[in-house]
Parts: C-alpha cells; sequence; structure tokens
C-alpha cells in the first residue's frame, strides 16, 4: 500500500483520501511502469540503490518492487529536470528523495512491510540532513495563500507577490516549492506533508489539481509559469484604438456569386450550318464570265444558277442588294447568304461594302487545291519577272493530282480531333460581319467589339438583380481570380468575429502564462513581458473545443499562443490549433 | 518520276544537257564535295542565277537542284550519290506565284499601300524554307528588298536554331552559303520545337511582327516588298493554332499551303476571307530529311556560327567568371498538373525567367547573349546580339571556359540558356 501511494505522488497523481482508489492507482501505475523501457529499469534501479546506500551506509533488497518503482519514477524525473536549464541535476536526486520520503511518513506508518520501512528510513536519514535551511511559510486558507516567514530563497525571482510587505507564495507555487524541498509548510503551527498540502492547498477555489500537474511539470521542464491574468491583455475598445491587426480579414471583396453567361450569343450564327463555298470557286466564275477560259462543268454552273434563285427570296431587300452589288464589284465578299437571323452587332460599321485592298481576280495565284475552279493561268507580264526567266502559260490540272503527297501521321486523338473539328467547327466567315471586312484590321477591330460587345450587353434582369450569375467574365484575368469568384468556402482568420461581447467565458479560460526558460536571467515578475505560450488546463476526456471556444480563448490571448495542455492521468500532452492558409496562386 | 538519265554516276565528271524548263537534281555523298560549272545556258539554283564558267563546290549531304528556264549544259565533277534531271517540277506554280506577289508590289507601291505579306506553311519536309528562298531571290531580281521572317526554331536559316528571327534581304543567296547574313534580327527562342513553349514562340512571333511593322513605317521599300514567312513544319493542334496566331500577327495577306490539303482546308476555315490561301505542290526534287538528318544540319549550323562557312572563322575561347553574367532560362520547368497548386496553370510560368546556377550540367549548352541591360527590360522579348557555347566549367575557380565568335570581353551580361547543345568535336 505504502508503495502504491509512493508511485501515485511520484506520478502527481492525487493523494488517494478514500483508500479504495488507491488500489485502482497502484494496478494503474504498475501496469505504465511495466511499459517503460526495461534497460532503464534495470540500470536505474541499481543507481537509486547505489545512492540510498551511500546515505544510509545499509544494504538493501533490491528485489523489492517498490524499490524499482520509485527509482523509475525518479529516473523519469530525473530526466525531465536534465531538460531544465535553471535546475542543476546534480542535487535534483536528493530534493526527489526528501519530498518522497517526507510525503510518504504517514503511509510508511501503516506500511507492514519491515523491508520498505527499511528503505524509507534509509531515505529519511537523506532530509534529516538538510532540513535546517529550509524556507518557512505558513498557508493561509482565508486569503488562499501561503505568506513566509523567512525570507525567500533564490525561487523568489520567478514565484511569489508581495502583499501589504509580506512575501507570499501562490498555493501552487507553495506545493512545489515543497515538492522540490525548499520551504517547510506551516498550517496551524504544524508542518504539513505534502501529501496534506495537496489535500489544503489544491481545490476548486484555489488551482484544482489538474492544474498544478500542468503547473509543476512545466516548472520542472524549467520554464516560468505565472498564473494568467485576464485584466493583462487589452480590452476590444482598446484595440480598436490601436491597429486593426484582427480586422485584417474583414477588407476582402465583396464576392458575389455569379453564373457564368453562356447564353451570349446562342441566337447568333443558329442556323449557320450550311458550308460556306470556297472564294475561288467564285472567282473562277466570274473569271468565266469576262470572258477568260476557265473550265467551269455546267454542273456547277446549274447548281449556281439554282442557288442563286433559291436566294431570291428576299426577308430583307438591302441586303440583297447588297448581294448582288457585291457580286459584281468584288466576288469574295459575295457568299451564299446564311439564315436571315444572323447576328445584326456591327451592321451599323460594316453597312458599307468595302473592296479589298487586293483583287485576287487580277491578281491571279496558282491554287492547285479542288475547290480553285480556275486551272489555266495566262503567261506573265514581263515586268513582272526577274531577269532571265521567261513566264509561261501555266496549267494547273496537271499539278492538282500531285497535292498531299507527304503522308500525314496522325495519332489516333488527332485523328479524333480533326474529324469532331471538320463536324463542328465553323469557319470564321460563316459569319456575315466577318465577311464585311475586308482587311486584318477591321477583323480585328471585329474581334474586339464583339469581345466588348459580350460585355456590355447583357439582360439587366440577370445582371443588375441581386441575384446575378457566378462569374463576371471581364473580371476574370486568371484561373485563381475565377476560383476565387466562385469560392464558397472561404478561408477565415480565427479572430473574425472573436471580438463579439462574450458569454459564458466560464466554459474555458486560459490557466497560466508561460515564459521560456532562457529568460530566467532578465526575468521581472512585474513586467514579465509577453509570454511564449498560454496555457488552458482541460482533462483529457473532455471534448475538444469547438470552434467559439477556440475563438474565444484566441482572442483572449491576444497574439500570443494558445496551448492546450491535456491531462490524462498524470500524463500531460500539449496540443494547439494550427492555422494555415489554403495554397492560392502567388503569381497573381 | 520522269528521269531522263537515271544512271547513278560515280564517275570524276559528267556533263548533263538540260532542256528548258527541266531540273538537274544532284546528292553529294558524305564525305565528299562536287564541284559544279555551268558550261553554257542559263541556269539557277534556288532563284539564284549560277555565273557561267565558274566553279561551284557543294559539301557532303548537299542536295541541290538546278533548274534552267531556256536549256543549259552543266558540268558536275566529284561524287555525286543520285543525279538525275527531271522535268517533273512545280518552278511554273512558283514562278507563277512570284508574279502574282510581284502584281501586289506594283499595286502597293502605285497606291502607297502595305506590300504582300507570304506566309509559307505545311507539314516537314516539303520544302518551304527552299519555296522561301526562291520568292525571296525572285523578289530580289525584280529590284525589291523583301524581309525573310523565319519562324522555323528547327532550322533556323537565319540564325542558330532555336532562335526565330527576320533578315532584310538585299541580293540574291549565295549559291553555296545562302542568304548572306548581315544584321539580322534575332530572338531567343531556346529550343528546337515550338512546342516546348508554345506560349513564349507566339509572343516572340508579335513581337517580330511589331519591329517588321515599325521597320516598314521608316522604309518605304520594305514595307511595299512585304515579307516571306517561313513556317515550322508542326501543323496539327498547337502548332496549328500558332501558325494561324502568326497569320494574324503578321496580318498576312496570303498564304501558301505545301502539299497538304487539309492544312489547307483548315486554314480557309480559320482565316478571314481577305486572306489569299494556296495550295502549291511540293517539288518531286524534296526528299525527306530523316532525324538523324535534321540534327546533323542542326550541329552543322552552329558549327557555321562559329567557324564560318568551310571554317573561314576563328572562334575566342576564354574564361568569363560566374560572378560576371547572369544565366537564365525563359519559362521554369514544366510538372505535371497534378503537383501544381490550386487555380495555377502551367501557362503561367512559361514566361517566367528563372534564374540557373552555373553548373557542371550546363557544359555544350548555347548561351545567347541577350542586348539587354537589365533584368528590368522585357527579357524575352529583347533581341539576341550573338551566342557562345559553354566548353567546361570549373567550379572551383568558378569560371566557364566559353567558345565565342568574338574576343573578350562578353558586350552584356545577360545571358539566356538554351536547351540545345553543341559539341565542339570537328
Amino acid at each position: 500500500m505504502a508503495s502504491s501511494c509512493l508511485g501515485s505522488k511520484a506520478q502527481h497523481q492525487p493523494p488517494p483520501p478514500p483508500r479504495s482508489a488507491a488500489g485502482r492507482l497502484e494496478t494503474l501505475l504498475q501496469q505504465r511502469l511495466a511499459g517503460r523501457t526495461e534497460s532503464c529499469c534495470q540500470i536505474q534501479p541499481r543507481r537509486a540503490i547505489g545512492a540510498a546506500r551511500t546515505h544510509a551506509g545499509r544494504e538493501l533488497p533490491c528485489a523489492s518492487p517498490a524499490v524499482a518503482q520509485l527509482s523509475c519514477t525518479v529516473l523519469e524525473l530525473g530526466t525531465a529536470a536534465s531538460l531544465s536549464v535553471h535546475m542543476a541535476p546534480k542535487n535534483f536526486f536528493q530534493i526527489i528523495l526528501k519530498s518522497r520520503t517526507k510525503s510518504c511518513a504517514c503511509a510508511e506508518r501503516r506500511s507492514g512491510s519491515c523491508c520498505q520501512r527499511s528503505v524509507w528510513s534509509a531515505f529519511l536519514g537523506a532530509i534529516l540532513f538538510c532540513s535546517g535551511n529550509l524556507v518557512k511559510a505558513e498557508w493561509k486558507p482565508r486569503e488562499g495563500l501561503v505568506e513566509l516567514r523567512s525570507p525567500a530563497g533564490k525561487f523568489w525571482q520567478t514565484m511569489g507577490f508581495t502583499e501589504q510587505g509580506k512575501q507570499c507564495l501562490l498555493p501552487e507555487e507553495a506545493v512545489y516549492m515543497l515538492e522540490c524541498g525548499s520551504i517547510q509548510l506551516f498550517y496551524r503551527e504544524l508542518p504539513l506533508s505534502i501529501q496534506e498540502a495537496y489535500e489544503r492547498l489544491l481545490s476548486h477555489k484555489t488551482v484544482t489539481l489538474l492544474q498544478y500537474q500542468v503547473y509543476s511539470h512545466l516548472k520542472r521542464l524549467g520554464y516560468i509559469v505565472m498564473r494568467f491574468n485576464p485584466c493583462s491583455v487589452l480590452s476590444p475598445y482598446e484595440r480598436q484604438l490601436n491597429l486593426e491587426s484582427h480586422h485584417q480579414s474583414s477588407g476582402r471583396l465583396n464576392h458575389k456569386r455569379k453564373r457564368s453567361s453562356s447564353s451570349r450569343s446562342k441566337n447568333r450564327e443558329e442556323n449557320q450550318t450550311k458550308r460556306i463555298p470556297a472564294n475561288d470557286e467564285i472567282c473562277g466564275r466570274v473569271a468565266n464570265n469576262d470572258g477568260s477560259q476557265s473550265q467551269l462543268t455546267s454542273e456547277q454552273n446549274s447548281d449556281w444558277t439554282k442557288k442563286e434563285s433559291e436566294e431570291q427570296c428576299p426577308t430583307n431587300e438591302e441586303e440583297q442588294t447588297q448581294d448582288r452589288s457585291c457580286a459584281k464589284l468584288s466576288p469574295k465578299v459575295r457568299d451564299r447568304p446564311q439564315s436571315r437571323t444572323e447576328d445584326h452587332i456591327s451592321s451599323k460599321s460594316f453597312k458599307t461594302v468595302e473592296r479589298s485592298k487586293w483583287d485576287f481576280v487580277k491578281i491571279a495565284f496558282p491554287n492547285c487545291a479542288f475547290d480553285c475552279s480556275q486551272t489555266l493561268y495566262p503567261k506573265p507580264y514581263k515586268d513582272l519577272l526577274p531577269e532571265n526567266i521567261a513566264g509561261q502559260e501555266l496549267d494547273v490540272s496537271y499539278w492538282r493530282l500531285r497535292v498531299n503527297q507527304q503522308r500525314e501521321k496522325l495519332s489516333r486523338r488527332e485523328r479524333e480531333q480533326l474529324e469532331r473539328e471538320c463536324r463542328y467547327k465553323k469557319s470564321v466567315n460563316a459569319d456575315r460581319a466577318v465577311r464585311q471586312c475586308c482587311s486584318w484590321q477591321e477583323y480585328k477591330q471585329l474581334l474586339e467589339q464583339r469581345n466588348q460587345q459580350r460585355r456590355s450587353k447583357r439582360p439587366p434582369h440577370l445582371w443588375n438583380d441581386v441575384i446575378s450569375p457566378l462569374v463576371q467574365s471581364e473580371k476574370v484575368s486568371s484561373s485563381a481570380s475565377l476560383l476565387e469568384q466562385i469560392s464558397i468556402l472561404r478561408s477565415s482568420h480565427i479572430l473574425d468575429g472573436a471580438a463579439r461581447p462574450q458569454e459564458n467565458t466560464e466554459v474555458m479560460k486560459i490557466d497560466f502564462d508561460v515564459y521560456q526558460a532562457d529568460a530566467a536571467a532578465n526575468f521581472k515578475k512585474s513586467s514579465p513581458g509577453k509570454p511564449y505560450v498560454r496555457m488552458c488546463v482541460r482533462r483529457f476526456e473532455e471534448q475538444v473545443p469547438d470552434l467559439r471556444a477556440v475563438k474565444q480563448l484566441t482572442y483572449q490571448s491576444e497574439d500570443v499562443p494558445v496551448v492546450f495542455a491535456l491531462v490524462d492521468n498524470g500524463d500531460i500532452a500539449f496540443y494547439a490549433f494550427k492555422d494555415f492558409k489554403l495554397p492560392t496562386d502567388m503569381y497573381h | 518520276m520522269t528521269e531522263e538519265s537515271g544512271e547513278e554516276k560515280r564517275t570524276a565528271t559528267v556533263k548533263y544537257e538540260l532542256e528548258k524548263e527541266t531540273e538537274l537534281r544532284f546528292e553529294v555523298e558524305a564525305s565528299q564535295t562536287v564541284q559544279m560549272e555551268l558550261l553554257s545556258g542559263m541556269a539557277e539554283v534556288f532563284g539564284t542565277e549560277l555565273t557561267r564558267n565558274k566553279k561551284f563546290i557543294f559539301d557532303a549531304g548537299c542536295k541541290m537542284a538546278v533548274f534552267t528556264w531556256h536549256g543549259c549544259t552543266v558540268q558536275l565533277s566529284g561524287h555525286a550519290e543520285v543525279a538525275y534531271i527531271s522535268k517533273d517540277t512545280p518552278m511554273l506554280l512558283y514562278l507563277n506565284t512570284h508574279t502574282a506577289l510581284e502584281q501586289m508590289r506594283q499595286q502597293a507601291e502605285k497606291e502607297d499601300e502595305r506590300g504582300p505579306r507570304v506566309m509559307v506553311v505545311g507539314p516537314t519536309n516539303v520544302g518551304k524554307s527552299t519555296l522561301c528562298r526562291l520568292l525571296l531571290n525572285y523578289g530580289v531580281r525584280t529590284g525589291r528588298r523583301p524581309t525573310y521572317v523565319d519562324l522555323d526554331v528547327g532550322q533556323g536559316s537565319i540564325s542558330i536554331p532555336g532562335t526565330m528571327g527576320a533578315l532584310y534581304i538585299e541580293r540574291p543567296a549565295d549559291v553555296e552559303e545562302g542568304f548572306s547574313v548581315q544584321a539580322p534580327l534575332v530572338y531567343h527562342f531556346g529550343s528546337t520545337t515550338p512546342g516546348t513553349n508554345i506560349k513564349l514562340y507566339n509572343k516572340i512571333t508579335s513581337r517580330l511582327a511589331e519591329i517588321f511593322n515599325q521597320r516598314c513605317e521608316v522604309n518605304r521599300r520594305a514595307s511595299v516588298s512585304g515579307c516571306v514567312i517561313n513556317t515550322c513544319g508542326w501543323v496539327k493542334s498547337s502548332g496549328y493554332q500558332a501558325l494561324v496566331h502568326a497569320a494574324s500577327a503578321f496580318e498576312v495577306d496570303v498564304v501558301v499551303v505545301l502539299d497538304q490539303e487539309r492544312l489547307y482546308n483548315e486554314m480557309k476555315r480559320d482565316l478571314p476571307h481577305f486572306v489569299r490561301i494556296v495550295l502549291l505542290p511540293k517539288s518531286g526534287g524534296v526528299v525527306e530529311r530523316s532525324k538523324d538528318f535534321r540534327r546533323e544540319c542542326r550541329d552543322d549550323r552552329i558549327r557555321e556560327y562559329f567557324y564560318g562557312f568551310r571554317g573561314c572563322f576563328y572562334p575566342h575561347a576564354f574564361d568569363v567568371r560566374f560572378s560576371d553574367v547572369k544565366i537564365y532560362k525563359i519559362g521554369a520547368p514544366t510538372i505535371p498538373d497534378s503537383c501544381l497548386p490550386l487555380g495555377m496553370s502551367q501557362e503561367d510560368n512559361q514566361l517566367k525567367l528563372v534564374p540557373v546556377t552555373p553548373g557542371r550540367d550546363m557544359v555544350h549548352h548555347l548561351l545567347s547573349v541577350s542586348t539587354a541591360d537589365s533584368i528590368e527590360e522585357n527579357i524575352s522579348e529583347t533581341s539576341v546580339a550573338g551566342f557562345i557555347v559553354v566548353t567546361g566549367v570549373d567550379l572551383e575557380r568558378q569560371v566557364f571556359t566559353i567558345l565565342s565568335p568574338a574576343p573578350r570581353p562578353l558586350p552584356k551580361g545577360i545571358l539566356l540558356i538554351m536547351d540545345i547543345r553543341f559539341m565542339d568535336l570537328k
């Protein structure tokens, strides 16, 4: 029984006031200790025992499980202490032994095992060795603090406070110092054992055991731990007076959900499914009318006239006369009229049919394509030829059979794509407005105009109402901005809306400010500065805090990170929420 | 193919009697040379007239065609691999194309307009470059000053492969050497296929068009004479889109499609009606060039840049300190789409200037010396002063050894690295 109590203390378990709980703890602890690395258990006991031997000068039974447990615990704490900066590991073992033996004085009395008693009596020698220079302190339950009766030691640099000229310690500080063997605690003029101190000093009014466990753990690791004081953090109003750093994200653009405008020009080109005849065909025909030597077949001719007659059903007189004049003037622009429901977009600016710069009827480029009906080209004029070259009449009909000699290697995908294009892709010239362009400038201007119209020609009920399309095409300059426009889940900052009046702050609160150990040399209790982290102590079994709680804590903590210390039967794990940004396109 | 004297000639000297409008085609054997002499009559090689009784020497791998409009006698001495006379030549078609262009130039001159801009398109191995050379030569011979725009990054007939450029043509091409390259406008592309960075390709195309327009504004003769644009043999998907883009950028008046009806139809579909698109057959003399042969040609081209035609130049080799230059690569390396951050597309990186740390892997790479003074200038759209090749890198001394056409120091400190490598072996 004694060993179980001891073990539990060593692990900073609550001292088991009801003895029934002790059994459970014992098994629990033994399981845990058994799970520890074997090698430590084997080496460390000997060292611990060796130390005990030097102090007591007595033979100890090393087989005792209690000793093994104790030494294991010492080892654990010893490693923790070795991490600590300002706690020298060399005298640590002694301190631990002191506190252990003291606290177990009462437990030991009840212990029946004589060998265990011998262990503890061996350790008792160690306390007696240095109990003289302990700082004396008195527990004042009404004030909830510990008043020092003799001048404080070195610990005063990072602990305690002065009230009405008296040096005081907070309960957790006092218990910790007691555990360390630095003070001797009195209550009603009687010294308190560690167990009693646990019971008396640690309560819901002062500091819970849970909080104390975290406190002492951090202290052992060398951190400077202070109670969190909410007043030290600025109020929302104060914060507003300063920089609105927490409002950073509220200035984002008002993204509206918009729908894409796919309907923009559906009616345009709707019925333009027919193929337009190639220009060359017409060129050839005109050449024929001019009396030149074109080889137009009669079939083509009749076909043409038929088409012509079909076209005679006018819907728009102007258009028709235009058509005719085109045919006379420059046959290039003369095409089979498309569906009459064509767009009238640029009808104003392109009403007057201009001649293209070049008259390719007169300027006859030899062409071997099958859609070109002209096969004979006259002998070129002398002045067009370089010297020493005699031109000749040219008949391309022979060459027509000699194109496509190079075999094209196409992959299956390319072939499919070509087929698709052949079937669905329309000629740019199927558009009447394009046909009325007669130079690149006009063509480019038209394309530009169309782009603009696409933007300006919007039905007002779609674009000016509350509900508008998800995407505004002109605002999209990159895929990143598009994604941003259509994004439904928006990234938010943890402090968004956290400044709202905080109800039930009771749910969770920050317990400690933790300062880094290396600051100990120039640490000042009066102006501790910005803590390294703020600690919120929770039980492991408790639920993960909800977003509101996290927000509130973060807000309380200002720009200091909040860390959750989760206590699981004496094991302490630290967790923190990480703020991260979704990746964005860095080039825009 | 009609061959009149099809027997392979390996003897030292052979005389060929050419009838009018026929062509003598021959190839030079590997590691051999062929001497050609025009004995009587008139003949031309790709539009350049031959001088009578002058001996022309062609190197190994040369594929030549001597055409005569009037009939001539040609003597070949050396080892010609295949030598035959062909009647079957589309020269008349090409000549008519030239006369049509000339008509346009005359009209442009009369009406104070811009002259014809021709783009020659077609798949690989159809004789695009040859047709360009022909049209340019005929243009110069009729007293014009056309501009040759070369968008074919694969062969690079103006400068070295991996570049795009423009050249103002003032005299017919040399029979042996080709066009004399004096003050060409060259832009760095960095690779032998436009597919590696199609965005950059299109951007340089636009830039060239812009520069050409500027020249046309100040030089009336250049404006009237127009330009002939040579293109890549890649005529599918992105390559095709690049062609349409080039046509639009240069505002071409005529597109000559060589030997592919599909391309002809697509061009008709995607270019506005006022652009004249014609389909012409390829010449029977055009030989299929293998990949290896193309690579060799590229190497020869680069060697010629450094060592001159038949080794008439002596390049300089010297050390350059790493700290003296800044080396960049245009376009960040492509990463798979799945690895890209959300909302980022591959093309965003294509025009980015990525600094290159000098290292061993730079050996044999070609570097373009940019004319830009600082990184703030738009480097990808800045022309190139010249090229150097890295022959060695010494990491310890922090220097690299380069082969340069000019002595030290380098004119500018900004270098652009190419994917193309050149081994200085021969």
